[in-house]
């Protein structure tokens, strides 16, 4: 549902449900330039970026679908990452097709997989088996064992529809796509489009013949407004060379030819009038054999209305993909080559390189209007160094931009206190991803002297901190069609730096501090990141 | 966004020298045919049926489950049985390790992989194979002898897919999985 | 006879991509082919309740663009086909962007901030290496092998009639209407208040009607399944099929809008578990009266065909009047081909603004095709791309994209 606020901006609320963290990577800031202007982008500095407006709402990810590229030093998020096919297989069979074959194919798998045409589950082959029959049975990929019976069918397990319905039947119970193929290729549609297309060659190879320049035809002005047909279609209609003289070389039309008028199209097959007549009694009469319009659309060709006119497709096949940065054309993620492994051999998540946010409790019921409530934000360091966290909301940021203060202060429905906005994260340790028996519970808080004021706790590699959230209502107007309900949320920017190694009597960890491990860098360059924190919903009462 | 802590009393659970913790008001049938992987937690009133096994002697794994798994309350695990030439058999049941099945689910899958959630009130219906690293929304229902592959979310009733997983997937359920045994699944005693 | 299908080379690399954008439909698949391979409901997915994963489900249909624009809706348009096409490429065509050429099919009335935005999306996040841009209703009538014609496109926001004289549209003489798909979802859902009624578990009839906030919660996606299933078009209303005046009272207030008598059975359609929707039959006939009753203006659709028509040079008339051709998902409603002939006719014939057109009247005939309606563009612009014919193409270092208000010698079109 959408309204818009007294600033005009769209507000989507239902989209997120909270309590949620997403992130927000730079790239949304070029989108919302318009487009037919060339300029280059200029949101790189981590200075200028914007925080997220609620419109933004589709650009903000949470970190398990975020990407980090070492090379750039930034956040990636799918919309600003290149995809690359590395694979295609069958999701029913898990086969692996190579690529030659998937393009003949239609991108679907060309062995037994097929999907019901009432409710797209996967079709299972069924045989009648012949008690006359012997021979031993063979099991096909899908798990049943068709025995050599005469014939063989398909059947549904979730809706129990079964391709005797509409009289399809096999011989055999493998190479089903194969034994199909005639079927597919006969249909009439097919055949008239070859035949459309062989009539409008001879056509335009008429022309090629007749002129020796291709006198090409524009539209009326207009690039797009007309195709660059051959101009003797024009001509060779007696009394409109005038029409014909727009824009062309006059002197085409003078030397074509007699016979390059177009002959009338005849359609290879009259479709047949009556349709309509059928198609409005099957209607009226009311609908048991009516397709839904999602069964509808899996059959782009001839979108039936009668259920007896549904077949089984064969079952789309699916992608494994490598990502790139589409920046410095990096690989984010490269998957293994074989289908059925779920290893990656390059995977450069920000789940390991920027601190994961949390909230701890989250305070769907203690949220009220002008109501200081008090959350509890859990800061997760994945690197294997120590990290200083800064955070900084809309109130208290100076952005860059002038108009910026009082718009967003629009935006966001709450007054935010970050009481301890400086903070560090102490290093994550290898030795703790190891399960050992017994494992030794690191003492919690043992820097408890140094625990400064709005640091609720410090773990491991985690550290919570509180902030106070006061919800405010915005001076938005909503329209009568919008919910009731509002979501509470901020924004805040995250800017992630190296900490000094502080040594610390006890808790030497690894010896040398330049480490040449994945997770860490030589120079860790500071990093900043804006994130939508999203808690609850509030009845947005009048009054 | 944190999962709360779930106290249990002691005197409730059995905890096996691996680490498993099962739950004494659970039904265990046949529990010389279980294998847990170890660390495993099987919650009140779960259902888990061994004794459904393969016609013909011998010591037969009917369910094997991996290691971090959780069964939630009340869910129910049977193996699936299916007439093949006119005789009638059971067949085994594999779970990978860090699955987590949502409570009051029923499945009867044939082969779960590791790295697997599945949401409360789910059926899954018999010979489903699901592959690692997949997500079964809460209330669906997978008809018999899908396949589901790595890396999809399948939602609805029929199940189809919904959306895909991230690649940090396998992490994301691996560390939730441990943390819920260490962290969240507290005993107090009585 | 060999298929034609296997005498492309398997690694043809000219296929290209086509596409025909629609506000509510999206069309894809490989030129050169009879059909499109996919036909996308333009959904924006609703991320999935707590879950750290970020799933994001099914989502909600809801147009992708309105007839007039603002900005903050462009942006927020711009991410959502950004979504739609992403998927379209990888999940229901698999091929990389990169790869092939894109054809895309384009409506003529098509604003010039949301061609711009598509052709943004497609260069700057796909990265595709050229664009042409077919204009529709040309493509249309390529497919039932004609250069001439008058092509009525309606679709879901507006329906628009362009006359193309031998292969080139008169833009001059385009007409449109806001009187669309969306127009008889509107409509149907009045009726439905009124008149449709609540059956509750196991009720065969009731009296209840459907209360207003679940009316309100149906989303847009119920409403097109209903009208796919239940929605048929009548064949022009007599005297005796009206049953009231213009005015009606019932229980759920008073509204100005004709009942009528109809021999279509009544229906019953699924809300939820527990509930389910009564439909009479004659709401189910005569909900799409709306395109053919005449707005404010008196204008309806065989009005503004007719308008084309008489602005349109006196020479042609006949042969555009013979050679209608209907394209747009709801001019697949069963029924609605009949009635456009007869209110065409009738406009021709009865009205007295269109006297000189009479002698028209009884000529006018609608092309049938195999292809469907909802695809015929789409089928269409494979032709052009299999042909190699189509607009200017542009190349992605390049990009410009053309202007129908823009003619070379500066005269802004007239409209």
């Amino acid at each position: 549902m959408t309204y818009r606020d007294e600033a005009g901006f769209v507000v989507e609320d239902v989209l997120i449900p909270p309590p949620y963290v997403y992130y927000q990577c730079h790239c949304h800031q070029q989108a919302r330039i318009p487009s037919n202007t060339q300029t280059t982008p200029t949101g790189h500095d981590d200075e200028t970026t914007e925080p997220p407006r609620t419109a933004d709402i589709l650009s903000l990810f949470p970190i398990s679908r975020t990407y980090y590229c070492d090379h750039c030093h930034q956040l990636r998020c799918p919309l600003c990452i290149s995809e690359e096919i590395a694979c295609y297989y069958c999701p029913n069979c898990l086969f692996e097709v190579p690529t030659a074959s998937v393009k003949a194919e239609k991108n679907r798998c060309g062995r037994n997989c097929f999907e019901c045409p009432e409710c797209q589950n996967t079709l299972t082959v069924v045989s009648l088996v012949d008690p006359a029959a012997t021979g031993t049975a063979e099991t096909a990929a899908g798990g049943t064992a068709p025995a050599t019976g005469n014939t063989h069918y398909l059947s549904c397990g979730a809706c129990r529809w079964d391709s005797l319905e509409i009289g399809l039947q096999f011989e055999r119970p493998t190479g089903l796509a194969t034994q199909l193929q005639p079927v597919e290729e006969g249909r009439a549609d097919v055949r008239e489009f070859e035949n459309l297309r062989l009539h409008f060659e001879k056509l335009l190879k008429v022309k090629d013949n007749a002129n020796n320049q291709f006198g090409l035809l524009r539209g009326r002005g207009a690039g797009g407004a007309g195709l660059n047909l051959p101009s003797s279609l024009l001509a060779s209609i007696p009394g409109l060379a005038s029409l014909a003289s727009f824009g062309n070389r006059s002197a085409a039309s003078s030397t074509t030819s007699r016979d390059a008028r177009p002959e009338n199209y005849v359609p290879l097959t009259e479709p047949p009038l009556s349709d309509d007549t059928e198609r409005v009694q099957l209607v009226r009469e009311g609908a048991k054999n009516v397709t839904t319009l999602r069964q509808r659309m899996n059959q782009p060709n001839d979108n039936p209305m009668q259920k007896s006119a549904l077949y089984p497709q064969r079952i789309q096949l699916r992608t494994k993909r490598s990502k790139r940065c589409r920046k410095c054309e990096h690989i984010l993620v490269k998957p293994e080559q074989k289908a059925q492994s779920t290893r990656f051999k390059i995977k450069l998540m920000a789940s390991h390189f920027i601190p994961t946010i949390s909230i701890v409790n989250s305070p769907l019921s203690d949220l009220k209007w002008d109501t200081p409530t008090r959350i509890i934000m859990k800061f997760s360091n994945p690197l294997e160094r120590r990290i200083a966290i800064s955070l900084a909301t809309t109130q208290s940021a100076s952005t860059s931009s002038r108009q910026a203060g009082d718009s967003f202060q629009a935006e966001s429905n709450c007054e935010v206190t970050v009481v301890a906005p400086n903070f560090t994260v102490d290093p994550a340790k290898e030795i703790w991803e190891y399960d050992e028996e017994g494992t030794e519970q690191p003492e919690k808080d043992s820097r408890g002297a140094a625990s400064a004021v709005g640091i609720h706790e410090r773990d491991k590699n985690i550290t919570s901190i509180l902030v106070h959230v006061t919800p405010r209502r915005t001076r938005g107007v909503a329209s009568s069609r919008s919910s009731n309900q509002e979501v509470i949320r901020f924004p805040l920017l995250v800017t992630v730096k190296q900490a000094d190694e502080v040594p610390v009597e006890s808790q030497v960890t690894s010896a040398n501090p330049e480490e040449s491990s994945g997770t860490g860098h030589n120079k860790f360059e500071p990093l900043s990141f804006w994130v939508m924190v999203g808690l609850g919903r509030l009845a947005r009462s009048n009054g | 966004m944190e999962p709360p802590i779930t106290y249990y009393t002691k005197a409730e659970y059995i905890e096996t020298d691996t680490g498993n913790k099962v739950s004494r008001k659970s039904v265990i049938c046949g529990s010389q045919n279980i294998v847990l992987g170890g660390k495993t937690i099987i919650q009140t009133e779960c259902i888990v049926r061994g004794d459904l096994r393969r016609t013909g002697g011998g010591h037969a794994v009917v369910i094997a489950i991996g290691r971090y798994c959780l069964l939630s309350q009340r869910c129910i695990l049977r193996p699936p049985y299916k007439t093949y030439k006119g005789v009638f058999n059971y067949y085994p049941m594999k779970i990978g390790d860090h699955v987590v099945i949502g409570e009051d689910s029923v499945v009867e899958a044939a082969q779960i992989g590791s790295h697997v959630h599945i949401g409360k009130d789910c059926v899954i219906g018999r010979f489903v194979i699901i592959k690692d690293c997949c997500k079964i929304l809460d209330g669906t229902v997978i008809p018999p002898n899908t396949v589901i592959p790595s890396f999809s979310v399948y939602g609805g009733n029929p199940g189809r897919l919904v959306d895909e997983l991230p690649e940090s997937t396998q992490e994301l359920y691996e560390a939730r999985t441990k943390q819920f045994y260490y962290e969240k699944f507290i005993a107090e005693h009585a | 006879m060999s298929s034609f299908l296997r005498q492309r080379s398997i690694y043809a690399t000219e296929d290209r991509i086509v596409f025909d954008i629609g506000s509510i439909y999206i069309k894809c698949g490989f030129s050169n082919e009879p059909q499109p391979r996919h036909i996308l409901p333009t959904c924006t997915p609703i991320a999935y309740a707590d879950s750290t994963e970020g799933c994001r489900i099914g989502g909600k249909l809801e147009p992708l663009w309105d007839l007039n624009i603002t900005p903050t809706e462009l942006g927020y348009m711009r991410r959502r086909l950004s979504q739609v096409l992403r998927d379209a490429y990888y999940k229901y065509l698999l091929i990389d962007p990169k790869t092939r050429k894109v054809i895309l099919c384009e409506s003529p009335l098509l604003p010039l901030p949301i061609k711009q935005t598509i052709a943004d999306i497609l260069f700057t996040e796909l990265e595709i290496p050229s664009l042409t841009f077919v204009p529709s209703p040309l493509a249309a009538l390529l497919t039932v092998g004609k250069l001439t014609g008058l092509v009525i496109d309606c679709g879901n926001l507006e329906t628009s009639i362009v006359p193309i004289y031998e292969g080139r549209p008169l833009i001059y003489y385009i007409e449109s209407l806001p009187l669309a798909g969306r127009s008889i979802t509107e409509r149907l859902k009045l009726l439905v208040k009124h008149h449709g009624r609540l059956l509750q578990h196991e009720d065969e009839e009731s009296d209840v009607l459907l209360p207003e906030d679940l009316l309100d919660s149906l989303p847009l996606d119920f409403w097109e399944e209903i009208k796919a299933q239940m929605c048929l078009v009548g064949d022009r209303p007599s005297a005796t099929d009206i049953v009231d005046g213009t005015t009606s009272r019932t229980t759920a207030g008073e509204y100005t809008h004709m009942q009528y008598h109809s021999s279509a059975t009544s229906m019953v359609h699924r809300i939820n578990v527990t509930d389910r929707m009564w439909v009479p039959g004659w709401v189910r006939e005569r909900a799409t009266e709306v395109l053919f009753e005449g707005d404010d203006d008196a204008r309806s659709i065989a009005t503004i065909v007719a308008d084309v028509m008489l602005k349109c040079p006196a020479d042609i008339r006949t042969e555009l009047a013979q050679t209608i051709l209907l394209i747009g998902g709801t001019s697949m409603l069963p029924g609605f081909q009949r009635r456009l002939q007869e209110e065409i006719m009738h406009a021709l014939e009865d009205l007295k603004q269109y006297q000189k057109l009479r002698r028209l009247a009884i000529k006018v005939k609608i092309v049938q095709s195999v292809f469907a309606p909802n695809s015929m563009a789409w089928v269409g612009g494979s032709l052009a791309g299999a042909l190699k014919v189509g607009g200017k193409e542009i190349l992605r270092t390049a990009p410009s994209i053309p202007d129908w208000t823009h003619l070379p010698n500066g005269a802004e079109a007239e409209r």
